[in-house]
C-alpha cells in the first residue's frame, strides 16, 4: 500500500516536472494594454544554447479592419525579475491575418518572458 | 513688535516664498514639470517620420546580435573569440550614424559573454599610447594581443526611396558580416530588412 502511496506521489511529481519543462505557456506571460483587436495565438519558449528563444504568433480575428499594433518580450531572470526588454516592435495586420515572430535574449540569465501587446486606441 | 511676532512673520514669508518656488518648478525631485517637456519610453516606436529613426536602429540591434550569437563561429567557440569593429558604410541619401548600430551590437554581445572586443581602429592609437605611458617596454608579443583579431565584423546600410504624390516608400536594408581577417573569408553574414510608409491620406494608424 504504502509502495503504491509513493509511485502514484513520484508519477505525480514527475508529470508536473515534465510540464514545467515542455515549456507550456502560461497566461501571466502575456498582458494586454488597451483593446485585445490583436490576439496572441499561441506562444512558447525553448533554449538556444545558453539563451531563451521565444515564438510567438499574433492574430487579426477582425475579416476587415486593418490593426496596428506594438508588442514587446521582457526578460526575466531565475528570481523573477526583469532584466532585459526588447524595443517595442510595431506590425501592421490585415485583417484575418497571422504574424509569427521569434525573439531571443541577449543575456543567459534569462529564464523566463512576458509579451506585452498594445493596440492603440481608434 | 514682540520678537515672537517678528519671528512668526520671517516664517510665514521663507514658507510661503518656498511654496510660491515649489509651484512654479513642479512636484519634489521634479524641476520645470508644466512645460511641454515629457520623458517617453525610450524603447517605445517612433513613427515621426520615415527616415532611420531609433526604433530601427534597436529592431536591427537586435535581430543582428540574435543572429550572430546563433552563429557556430561564436556559439560553439570553445572560448569566447576576439572581435573588432570596422566601419559600416552608409550608402544611402540621408545622415545615418552606422556606428551607433555597431556600439549598440557590442554592447548587447557584450553582454551575453559570448564575444570579447578589441578596441577600434580608430581608438587603438590612443590604447596604444596608454600602454606606452603604462609599460616601459612593449614586447611584440603583448602588441600581438592587442591587435590581433578573430574576427572583424564589418558592414553596409542601404535604403531604395519611391514616392508619388500619395505615398512615400522606404525601404532600409542594414547588412553585417562576420570575417576571418586572416583567409579573408566571410563566416556570417545576416540582414535586417525595414519598410517605412508614409501616406497623407488617413489609411494606417
Amino acid at each position: 500500500m504504502l509502495n503504491t502511496k509513493k509511485t502514484l506521489l513520484s508519477i505525480t511529481v514527475g508529470s508536473f516536472m515534465l510540464l514545467g519543462m515542455s515549456g507550456c505557456a502560461g497566461k501571466n506571460q502575456e498582458h494586454y494594454i488597451g483593446k485585445e483587436r490583436v490576439i496572441l495565438k499561441e506562444h512558447k519558449s525553448f533554449q538556444e544554447g545558453k539563451f531563451l528563444k521565444v515564438a510567438a504568433t499574433f492574430e487579426n480575428e477582425d475579416n476587415t479592419e486593418v490593426e496596428g499594433m506594438v508588442y514587446q518580450v521582457e526578460w526575466i531572470d531565475s528570481r523573477g525579475i526583469v532584466v532585459d526588454q526588447t524595443a517595442w516592435k510595431p506590425f501592421t495586420i490585415i485583417g484575418k491575418q497571422q504574424i509569427r515572430v521569434v525573439d531571443m535574449a541577449n543575456r543567459p540569465d534569462v529564464t523566463d518572458y512576458r509579451i506585452i501587446i498594445s493596440t492603440p486606441n481608434k | 513688535m514682540t520678537t515672537l511676532t517678528k519671528l512668526s512673520l520671517s516664517t510665514t514669508l521663507i514658507l510661503s516664498s518656498f511654496l510660491m518656488s515649489g509651484c512654479a518648478t513642479g512636484g519634489a525631485g521634479m524641476v520645470g514639470a508644466s512645460s511641454n517637456v515629457k520623458y517617453g519610453d525610450a524603447k517605445a516606436a517612433e513613427t515621426v517620420t520615415a527616415d532611420f529613426g531609433s526604433s530601427d536602429l534597436q529592431s536591427t540591434a537586435e535581430t543582428l546580435t540574435q543572429s550572430l550569437l546563433e552563429t557556430r563561429y561564436i556559439s560553439k567557440a570553445q572560448q569566447p573569440p576576439k572581435v573588432r569593429l570596422r566601419t559600416v558604410n552608409n550608402l544611402t541619401y540621408e545622415h545615418i550614424d552606422t556606428k551607433a548600430i555597431t556600439d549598440k551590437i557590442r554592447i548587447k554581445l557584450l553582454k551575453s559573454g559570448q564575444v570579447r572586443f578589441l578596441a577600434d581602429t580608430a581608438n587603438l592609437n590612443q590604447v596604444s599610447a596608454e600602454r606606452d605611458l603604462t609599460t616601459t617596454a612593449t614586447t611584440k608579443t603583448k602588441m600581438k594581443a592587442m591587435t590581433d583579431s578573430d574576427y572583424i565584423i564589418t558592414g553596409n546600410v542601404r535604403s531604395i526611396k519611391k514616392a508619388n504624390d500619395d505615398v512615400k516608400d522606404v525601404y532600409y536594408n542594414v547588412s553585417l558580416e562576420l570575417v576571418d581577417p586572416q583567409s579573408g573569408e566571410i563566416l556570417w553574414a545576416d540582414e535586417k530588412e525595414i519598410r517605412k510608409v508614409t501616406s497623407k491620406s488617413s489609411v494606417g494608424w
